[in-house]
């Protein structure tokens, strides 16, 4: 037989809602158990010493100077690195304070009287530190998407993501056009791939999966209209929710 | 000398463990923890109102529900909004779901390796596989109440200020109705096989506090109470605590009146057991048969893990309760309308670690001027640290060859979240 994968599933500073939407695979996280050789993945075992990779799970955003040491290690001990979720792939709900003035301090300032004594880093997603190979957008991820990365990459296949808009799926599950409703959705700019999952709740798209593709006239156009349609700040706030606002306009 | 776990696997988030040993005793026990802060309270600052439940629920992957909807709870609060009995249903309904998922998890995931010394859960599922199925049902049972009701797993989507964005479909909650009573039994053979565990020998005398409700055991509404006897509202309950910054990690630890005490499922069913329902009922006569009435069932740290198992029976049994009162409301309004408007408002609700409080302050645009969120871990990691004085310090454990194991264990059943604590 084949010799099993190495995994790690890792955790920068978040939710860590991805790695608890990995358990929520339910019975397939016990395949995984059974397809990959598990390295380390705290909320399953003790920690292991452990200098080879072939595939790690990377969540959250490098926030302390141990977050970048552990990021940089990771990434000498392995092969493919996902990073896993919005705040791994863009920045996050965190990194709304990179959009404010005077980040620095006046944040740490109100939270804590102490303020000198917290790291208080520009945030940034992975890719700004160390190579990425793959991502897993979303906020959370989606875990079914996840399953089918982790599947491609155990039988050496390159992971994809089909390039179309949230609005593809939106249509295809038959949910009413919150757009045409007035509402500011980004589904039409941003990647697919989460089944629409917030407008079949009646929630318009914020973004956190990224833009489709970055360099599309049709990105700057549809922020255009959103403007006209709420207005400069809001649009602003709607983009930096999930620190997505700097991805969005290059 | 010292003791020095750096690195402390299976909680929620990054912590260490460092102690110093004196004469044999256990002195200066910390847990600093490693998180980053991420000032989610400075982030919503100045900003619209309507996102603020976004990000807070984000605060934690594995109490969202709990932050998303304490959040849109104290927002509702200052703009003095009553939401429909219905509404009301539903979001007690996902107060039941989260711990449902949550305990699940900390039970089988995070606790029982350490009774049988496993350092890997893996062996845990190779020998019970089982009870690994039964955990595993157990918890999509709850992951897919939040999914029908909230629209996803985690970071719910349906919830919104003044009710639901959107009303769950009929034939999934019938679905779900038709699933208790297997989930119901499962969650009883789990509670059964936690109630054989070995458990600690060991007592402390702490204050423990929750929200207790008037005729329920309750997550999602009630007044605070206190096992030496005080009973008070949350606004005045919230002014008597107080949180200071450590000097070594970004936590803020919180006493109420000055002192420690401990919140989460130890603490309500301390408060609360007499409000069980039947079948967690039951499962009382783990701690004898002459604890009963309104006394405390046990000042053992240990058994909030069992606490936890009891709970998750309870709420299984509750979530049929709440269905059959939501399919008799016939009324069809799950979201009112309502005018914004300056003003603060504060809630408290229990969590699954604990009491969780959300406070803000919105002016007459609807822009956050104040925020302030204490969730559980925060209250509860001083008395963890006492605990782990007094524990390493008996006789048995001091001269014990697996004291590095103890220590995981006692901050393990506390089922501490550093990622909320920091927040």
């Amino acid at each position: 037989m084949k010799k099993k994968l190495k995994l790690v599933i890792a955790s920068m500073t978040c939710c860590e809602g991805c790695q608890v939407e990995i358990l929520n695979l339910g019975e397939r996280l016990l395949n995984i158990f059974e397809i990959f050789d598990l390295g380390n993945f705290s909320w399953v075992k003790e920690k292991e010493e452990i200098d080879y990779y072939d595939v790690a799970l990377i969540e959250g955003t490098p926030l302390t100077d141990e977050d970048i040491q552990s990021l940089k290690e990771l990434r000498k001990k392995s092969k493919i690195i996902v990073a896993m979720g919005t705040c791994a792939h863009l920045g996050g709900v965190q990194e709304i304070k990179n959009y404010t003035e005077n980040r620095k301090n006046e944040k740490a300032k109100y939270v804590y009287s102490k303020y000198q004594r917290i790291e208080n880093k520009v945030v940034v997603p992975l890719s700004k530190i160390v190579k990425i190979d793959y991502v897993a957008p979303g906020c959370p991820i989606n875990k079914d998407e996840l399953y089918n990365i982790l599947c491609d990459i155990a039988i050496g296949k390159s992971p994809k993501i089909a390039p179309r808009p949230v609005c593809f799926e939106c249509q295809n599950n038959g949910y009413p056009c919150l757009l045409q409703k007035g509402e500011p959705c980004l589904g039409p700019i941003t990647l697919g791939g989460c089944d629409a999952v917030c407008l079949k709740s009646n929630r318009f798209c914020y973004g956190c999966r990224g833009p489709i593709n970055a360099k599309s006239p049709i990105i700057k156009r549809h922020l255009e209209n959103i403007k006209k349609l709420v207005g400069e700040k809001y649009l602003a706030e709607i983009l930096e929710t999930f620190g997505a606002e700097d991805d969005f306009i290059k | 000398m010292k003791i020095t776990i750096n690195h402390l696997a299976k909680i929620e988030g990054h912590a260490g463990f460092f102690a110093d040993i004196l004469n044999g005793d256990i002195k200066n026990a910390k847990i600093k923890v490693k998180v980053g802060a991420r000032l989610i309270e400075g982030i919503v600052l100045n900003r619209n109102y309507v996102e603020t439940p976004i990000v807070t629920s984000r605060i934690c992957g594995i109490c969202s529900v709990a932050h998303n909807l304490t959040s849109i709870k104290a927002l509702e609060n200052a703009f003095n909004i009553k939401i429909t009995p219905k509404a009301e249903i539903l979001r007690k309904i996902l107060f039941l779901a989260e711990p449902i998922q949550s305990h699940a998890t900390h039970l089988f995931f995070l606790s029982l390796s350490d009774f049988f010394k496993y350092d890997n859960d893996l062996d845990l599922i190779k020998k019970y596989p089982d009870l690994t199925k039964k955990i595993v049902s157990i918890r999509d049972f709850g992951n897919r109440i939040k999914e029908v009701i909230g629209g996803r797993d985690m970071h719910l989507l349906s919830t919104e200020i003044g009710g639901f964005r959107k009303e769950p479909e009929e034939k999934e909650l019938k679905k779900i109705y038709f699933a208790v009573d297997k989930v119901l039994e499962e969650a009883i053979v789990v509670a059964e096989f936690f109630k054989k565990l070995n458990y600690p020998d060991y007592e402390r005398k702490i204050e423990l506090v929750g929200l207790v409700g008037k005729n329920e055991y309750s997550f999602y509404k009630g007044e605070m109470k206190t096992s030496s006897g005080e009973k008070t509202s949350i606004k005045s309950f919230y002014k008597e605590l107080s949180e200071e910054q450590t000097n070594y990690d970004p936590t803020k630890r919180v006493k109420h009146k000055g002192r420690e005490f401990m919140v989460g499922a130890i603490a309500r069913l301390n408060l609360s057991h007499s409000l069980l329902n039947p079948e967690a009922k039951k499962l009382l006569d783990f701690f004898g048969s002459k604890k009963t009435g309104n006394a405390l069932i046990t000042k053992n740290t240990f058994h909030n893990i069992y606490a936890q198992a009891v709970e998750l029976v309870h709420c299984a049994e509750e979530v049929k309760n709440l269905l059959d009162n939501y399919f008799k409301d016939k009324s069809k309004i799950l979201l009112v309308k309502y005018r914004m408007r300056n003003g603060e408002g504060l809630a408290a609700t229990e969590a699954p670690r604990g009491t969780l409080y959300h406070y803000y302050k919105v002016d007459r645009y609807g822009i956050i001027r104040e925020c302030n969120i204490i969730p559980p871990t925060a209250q509860f990691l001083d008395s963890l640290e006492n605990d782990l004085e007094k524990y390493l310090s008996e006789a048995e454990i001091k001269n014990g060859e697996d004291r590095k194991r103890k220590i995981n264990m006692l901050v393990r059943a506390y089922d501490p979240c550093m990622t909320c604590a920091t927040h």
